[in-house]
């Protein structure tokens, strides 16, 4: 089937209901093991919907709802939107403080729950003081939540209205606001960005075109809700008529058997998923050959990984995606070809080109434009960058710019380009990662490129110690249990590569990385480690 | 007597002993059913590191490639493969 012209719609839920309308019989959704048609999930997503609307009263621009990889998570998002406000993901195994702040925060007063939520009702819900309609679409077994809290209002399954009747999207409330989701910002204090329905639409247009979607595709969907990268999944999937496979949570690290068992078309993840791929020895050449595009975004991308993909999911376009959740989902693009890497900068694949109708610059720390080749912090505008973010002023006029000669509004990224002799943006690292080192500016990216390069792992990271206001003594690198290890060899491939200052005055060999709660390399504890193993010696 | 089972298995156990110290966690029980990353004990990067860790220990070379993820993350089956992987040559004295 030829790609489908993207009929025009100015709303996720009427993009949706286009599909549904089109293809009422075919899969919109496999998740545990179940398939679901579109006529079904529109059903449950009108539903859904016309419950919130008929006990309406303060029409709040957005409604919450908790639940994970269920038929109930995927229906709650629709259901929302299709009552005309925006979604706020929560997620199941968050700590229930950090989901108790972002439900308040974001001032909705519906909370959607399935099955998978209830249990953590009792402490969510205690010391919440402004009334929530909490809506149980899975039980009606409520236990005794209803006395309990008698503040909050309980609507059980057998309360929730099975269709929503002939209405599309409701006209009354109609939030501009498709979601909003929470970024941890480097202080630690969440910040909330609200996305609206003319930024995530501007995305699909772009990219339905790009990828050329078809209602026979096969989306993965590896992403959490509360990560707007699922938010491509979804809708991308959604709005051209095609099935979106929910990963379950126990294949989410090594997804390969499920990615040929349901002949995935389409691949959308994180990078590290292929580090975990290559290390457990599941990418083996053809052994992805149903995948159409593999895109992959979210944190850097190495050469030798988008190499090792590419050689296993052998049909399948690579591309490396970047954007900031700020500017919506996704912004950049960059094409793989195998062979590439010398286009690469410290072993990772650049970030690329800006899509159609959005705009780059490379500004300076006097926020002057500066010329290509020429390192500096990435801003980007377009109808993709959102409007700031929720009820936090100051932040917004930090991070939301206008520079001189020109009145439209640039997002500061906190991210290091450049912009390379081919016009495509070469991604250093974060602004943050900076520091000076007897007066030198280094990128702690660059050290680790070459550390990964004469210790073959990936698993070897530099840190600056002691840092005091952005600037260290001396560099120092770990590398993870490796065999034979030459810590001498590893040094020595430095200093050819890197003048003095940059060389790590130590590298430590230790048997596991810290990691932060994002699974992530944690970068400050490596720090202060250094400070540890310097003193017991 | 103890076979190359046993010890493989007591090292992951001694493992999964240290990484839930380190998260301030309870240890669950140490059972052949226990999913180390249905427990919450490892993601992704943990994991490759235990790996790592078994494979340098025990000089063998883990493949898990036609494998569902149950068949490997959870402690009886992790063990099970272990053992039928192939050994590669001992590690040479460190320096």
């Amino acid at each position: 089937m030829m790609p489908a012209s993207l009929p025009s719609f100015d709303h996720l839920f009427a993009g949706f209901e286009n599909a549904a309308r089109k293809y009422p019989l075919r899969p919109a959704l496999h998740v545990n093991e179940e398939t679901c048609s579109y006529a079904d999930l529109h059903k449950l997503a009108r539903g859904l919907g016309a419950t919130i609307r008929d006990r309406d009263f303060a029409k709040k621009p957005v409604a919450a709802f908790l639940a994970y990889r269920s038929k109930t998570a995927y229906a709650a998002v629709l259901g929302i939107l299709a009552s005309g406000k925006g979604y706020v993901p929560l997620h199941t195994g968050f700590p229930v403080e950090r989901t108790k702040a972002m439900l308040a925060f974001s001032g909705a007063d519906f909370l959607i729950v399935g099955a998978e939520g209830i249990a953590l009702l009792p402490d969510l819900l205690s010391g919440i003081e402004p009334p929530l309609t909490v809506i149980c679409p899975d039980t009606d077994d409520l236990g005794h939540l209803p006395e309990a809290f008698p503040r909050h209002r309980f609507v059980p399954r057998g309360d929730c209205l099975k269709d929503g009747g002939t209405n599309s999207v409701s006209a009354d409330p109609r939030s501009p606001i498709a979601y909003l989701l929470f970024t941890s910002g480097s202080t630690g204090i969440p910040k909330g960005v609200p996305v609206s329905q003319r930024n995530v639409i501007s995305y699909l247009r772009c990219t339905s075109e790009r990828y050329r979607v078809i209602p026979e595709d096969r989306f993965s969907q590896m992403f959490d809700m509360t990560f707007d990268l699922s938010v491509h999944d979804m809708f991308l999937c959604w709005t051209n008529g095609a099935c979106l496979y929910s990963v379950p949570h126990s294949s989410l690290m090594a997804p390969s058997r499920f990615i040929w068992q349901n002949e995935l078309t389409m691949w959308f993840s994180v990078p590290s998923v292929i580090m975990f791929m290559q290390k457990m020895r599941m990418l083996k050449p053809n052994s992805l050959p149903s995948l159409r595009f593999s895109l992959f975004c979210g944190e850097p991308l190495l050469a030798s990984m988008a190499e090792a993909w590419q050689q296993a999911a052998h049909h399948s376009t690579l591309e490396n995606l970047y954007g900031p959740t700020e500017a919506t989902i996704a912004i950049s693009h960059y094409r793989w070809e195998s062979g590439s890497a010398s286009c690469c900068t410290n072993g990772i694949v650049p970030i690329g080109r800006v899509f159609p109708g959005q705009e780059a610059c490379v500004i300076d720390r006097e926020r002057q434009k500066v010329a290509p080749g020429v390192a500096g912090e990435l801003c980007v505008a377009g109808s993709q960058v959102t409007g700031g973010y929720l009820n936090n002023e100051a932040k917004t006029r930090e991070q939301f710019v206008t520079l001189s000669e020109s009145d439209r509004t640039w997002y500061r990224t906190g991210d290091l380009v450049l912009e390379d002799a081919n016009g495509c943006l070469q991604y250093l690292g974060r602004i943050d990662n900076q520091v000076q080192v007897c007066g030198h500016r280094v990128e702690l990216q660059e050290v680790d490129h070459a550390l990964r390069a004469a210790s073959k792992t990936d698993m070897a990271v530099s840190v600056a110690w002691p840092i005091d206001s952005g600037h260290a003594d001396a560099i120092y690198g770990f590398v993870c249990e490796q065999r034979n290890f030459d810590t001498q060899s590893v040094i020595e491939h430095c200093r050819k590569v890197m003048p003095d200052y940059m060389v790590p005055r130590r590298l430590f060999v230790i048997d596991e990385m810290p990691l932060n709660v994002n699974g992530k390399i944690d970068r400050p504890a490596l720090a202060k480690r250094v400070g540890e193993l310097l003193n017991g010696n | 007597m103890e076979t190359r089972a046993d010890q493989i298995r007591a090292f992951i156990q001694e493992r999964i002993r240290q990484k839930a110290a380190t998260s301030r966690q309870t240890p669950p029980a140490l059972d052949d059913s226990l999913n180390l990353v249905e427990a919450g004990l490892f993601d992704s990067l943990a994991f490759v590191q235990l790996i790592s860790g078994i494979e340098k220990e025990f000089n063998l070379e883990l493949d898990t490639g036609d494998l569902d993820p149950e068949e490997f993350t959870v402690l009886g089956n992790l063990v099970r493969a272990a053992v039928e992987s192939p050994a590669v040559a001992p590690e040479a004295e460190k320096k």
